[in-house]
């Protein structure tokens, strides 16, 4: 389906079974394509279908309260003037939703408000009033967002466990990859209005479709211009790499790719390097990661030991042709 | 000059009596009529655009700066006998001028505007996620405005309605030209005082010291809706 929004235009084409995470950079058209699903702005083209029932296209637009779809918004939206029962029976058409409190855990919170509750406690009355509209479809915008980064790991959890549950197809927007990831075994990446990457998560990692891919999942990104196999960086220095390309480019390199070393290794006419200083050293479990001008690698805590890496510390950044990928730069 | 025993005397002259209770019953028609037709109207101009949406909002904001007076010759000019409805009206039996429909009518005309404005804004400062999530519950339109819209800006509506109707209670230059002065018809409380100044000062110092009492009582019911307003829901 197709919308114009400020700056450009929203065009997708996607088929969802079970949860698929939708990431992309602010701005990309994630929270529009959600409200497009959900019938609250209407595209100007295209086919909007659930279950075999056509809700936009040829004629047909079905209104917003008779789509049964399950929107968490990115704030909850919770009405403020009732209790938690009552928002999350607002949509239950009269069913008992006792049950539904139990499963999310919030049958000892029935009767607060919502402005007494927390941001996880929020979230959980969110989703439970979403799924009292027996919908046939969940559409959740950044429902982790509005929570604290301590509790957002066990609560990202316990939301992709509830999902599952239900069986129901569901497009949960994020903005973080490590959530993308714990979310969902789909990932579709949206940039300016398109799908530019949709795969497992571990594919965004292995082969980044784009730079903002790239960087979203944690990648190297260095730039430059290309002329064949040759990449001209920034910085003057010339590296090589494996997909040949020319003009404005971007080197993706994943951080336990780069190896360090004190000095020049022997040898080196097959490696890219690059002389660099040690900015940050972040131990990270089993794994070091080490924040370098530019950079940033990833090494085992032997070696970063036996280096005796600091701040301050000049080494010598390498990594195969082979481990880089080039993608043109707008 | 004037004791509390003047004024309960003031109150026992059927004059006075007369004036607060027309004033009374229909100052609070008025307002049923503001809050009925208001609400949806500012509903409307508080949550969609639409275009021409500046000329309604100035249409509607006219009565607000129009002198009374001129606004009660404007009701003459449309509901007058040779007014531009005056035909269709007197086909149907109806005579509005100088009864107490056209007490109603004035009072409705000058007031309203306060409450659609006030209603207008507090609909406006409903987070749009609110409306759009009762949608995606399944209210329709006429359920998401009762069951949300309507509780969430109830402060603000409140407090448009006290304004509006402390602003229908003392109408008086629209009233006087539209409907006249006739006691226990027309003659409103303002106009009992204005009357009664010359002939029956008593009576009117009685009604001015009940329409005091009426406008501090609005005034604080308006700060103590517009200060439990904020403290309500606490942050969302």
């Amino acid at each position: 389906m197709t919308r114009p929004l400020r700056g450009f235009t929203l065009d997708v084409d996607l088929e969802a079974e079970g949860t698929v995470a939708i990431v992309g950079p602010s701005g990309a058209g994630k929270s529009s394509l959600l409200r497009l699903i959900a019938g609250l702005v209407r595209p100007s083209a295209g086919l909007v279908e659930c279950g075999g029932e056509r809700w936009f296209g040829d004629g047909a637009d079905v209104p917003p309260e008779r789509r049964r779809v399950g929107f968490v918004f990115q704030h909850y939206a919770l009405f403020p003037h009732l209790s938690a029962r009552a928002n999350v029976a607002f949509g239950s058409e009269g069913r008992d939703v006792g049950p539904l409190l139990r499963r999310l855990g919030i049958d000892h919170l029935a009767d607060a408000r919502p402005g007494t509750l927390s941001g996880g406690e929020r979230q959980r009355v969110a989703v439970a009033r979403a799924l009292a509209r027996r919908p046939r479809l969940m559409l959740l915008d950044e429902p982790l967002s509005a929570l604290d980064p301590a509790t957002r790991g066990a609560v990202a959890a316990e939301l992709a466990g509830v999902l599952q549950e239900t069986g129901l197809p569901a497009l949960v927007v994020t903005h973080s990859f490590d959530e993308a990831a714990s979310l969902s075994e789909r990932v579709l990446v949206m940039e300016r209005g398109q799908i530019v990457q949709d795969g497992p998560a571990a594919e965004l990692l292995s082969r980044p479709a784009t730079a903002f891919v790239a960087e979203f999942a944690g990648m190297n990104r260095l730039t430059g211009v290309a002329s064949g196999t040759t990449v001209r960086l920034d910085s003057g220095v010339e590296v090589r790499v494996a997909d040949p390309a020319h003009g404005p480019v971007a080197v993706l390199v994943a951080p336990w790719e780069v190896s360090l070393s004190p000095a020049l290794p022997e040898g080196v006419s097959s490696l890219n390097h690059l002389q660099v200083t040690v900015r940050r050293v972040v131990p990270l479990g089993n794994r070091v990661r080490v924040a370098l001008d530019g950079l940033t690698a990833e090494v085992t805590p032997e070696s970063a030991a036996r280096m005796e890496l600091r701040p301050g510390a000049p080494v010598v950044a390498t990594w195969k042709a082979t481990a880089s990928r080039t993608v043109p730069r707008a | 000059m004037f004791s509390e025993g003047d004024i309960v005397a003031g109150l026992d002259s059927p004059v006075a009596r007369d004036a607060l209770r027309l004033s009374l019953e229909t100052s609070l028609t008025a307002l049923a009529v503001m809050v009925v037709v208001g609400t949806p109207i500012a509903y409307m101009l508080g949550t969609r655009d639409f275009p021409g949406k500046s000329v309604v909002v100035t249409a509607f904001e006219l009565p607000l700066v129009l002198p009374p007076a001129v606004a009660g010759l404007g009701l003459l000019f449309a509901f007058g006998r040779r007014g531009l409805l005056g035909g269709e009206l007197s086909a149907l039996g109806l005579e509005i001028p100088f009864t107490r429909l056209a007490v109603v009518l004035a009072m409705t005309f000058v007031a309203s505007p306060l409450y659609v404005r006030q209603a207008q804004s507090a609909f406006a400062a409903v987070d749009d996620d609110l409306l759009a999530a009762a949608r995606t519950l399944g209210a329709g339109e006429t359920r998401t405005f009762l069951r949300v819209a309507v509780p969430v800006a109830a402060q603000g509506l409140g407090a448009g309605a006290a304004l509006g109707w402390a602003r229908a209670l003392g109408e008086f230059g629209a009233t006087i030209i539209f409907a006249g002065s006739l006691q226990g018809v027309t003659q409103t409380a303002p106009i009992a005082i204005y009357i009664g100044f010359d002939s029956d000062p008593d009576a009117a110092f009685a009604v001015a010291a009940v329409l005091i009492a009426a406008s501090a009582l609005v005034l604080l019911s308006v700060k103590l809706l517009v200060r439990g307003g904020a403290r309500r829901f606490g942050p969302v």
